[in-house]
């Protein structure tokens, strides 16, 4: 019975959108280990990003000539 | 590059009073919201912040929230009733404020804050109902994802 709660309440968070899985899974994690997983994160946006420049700068030139 | 990591362990390691809050302080309580700055509570009279000064000097700290980005080791002038600081730092963002939105000044923060240990070093957090209470207050839509995964948190707390 108490599995069958736990079930629903599982599909209620993921009904508003909460990856209820993650949250569970950061919460067995130290503090420490939580600021290095986002720090993790962030390189990867930055890194992203970094990809994405040449890009930018591409198009930013077609548009002064075009222009 | 952003090193908010290395930004926290500066600060912890450091002589300042604060409490962790705002996006980071979600991050440290187990949300999956990324964010691009700590913002810590303090007292902000103008004896700590020229503490502040004195401490952040290796990071060469400047006031973000003008054009010309000024020295925060010179500017302000005058520290008197200063509430908030937004600082942009060699290792990151850092805002520092002296209230937080529906919870109130460092000691309110403090009376309720949780004590963690970081790098070796003691530090305080804002509770979980303190940062609910605070992004509800904010209300952006950015702060309410935050207050869902919160209150889903909480719940896995007390379950």
């Amino acid at each position: 019975m108490n599995k069958l709660k736990h079930v629903a309440s599982d599909r209620s968070w993921e009904k508003k959108g909460i990856d209820i899985w993650l949250i569970r899974s950061n919460l067995k994690l130290s503090h420490e280990d939580r600021v290095a997983q986002h720090q993790n994160t962030l390189d990867c946006i930055f890194e992203l990003r970094k990809m994405k420049i040449p890009q930018h700068a591409k198009s930013a030139k077609t548009a002064r000539i075009s222009g | 590059m952003q090193n908010l990591q290395k930004l926290l362990e500066f600060l912890v390691k450091s002589p300042l009073d604060f409490v962790i809050v705002g996006g980071f302080a979600a991050v440290l309580h187990g949300c999956n919201q990324t964010t691009r700055d700590i913002d810590i509570c303090l007292v902000l009279v103008p004896d700590k912040i020229q503490l502040l000064r004195q401490v952040l000097k290796p990071l060469n700290p400047k006031i973000r929230t003008t054009q010309e980005k000024p020295s925060f080791l010179t500017s302000p002038e005058d520290m008197s009733g200063i509430q908030n600081l937004h600082l942009e730092t060699d290792l990151g963002v850092l805002d520092l404020v002296a209230k937080v939105e529906g919870v109130g000044d460092f000691y309110s923060v403090l009376k309720n804050a949780i004590e963690i240990e970081l790098y070796g070093e003691k530090c305080f957090l804002i509770s979980l109902d303190d940062l609910i209470k605070s992004k509800k207050a904010l209300g952006r839509h950015r702060d309410l994802v935050v207050v869902k995964e919160l209150e889903a948190i909480k719940n896995e707390i007390f379950r």
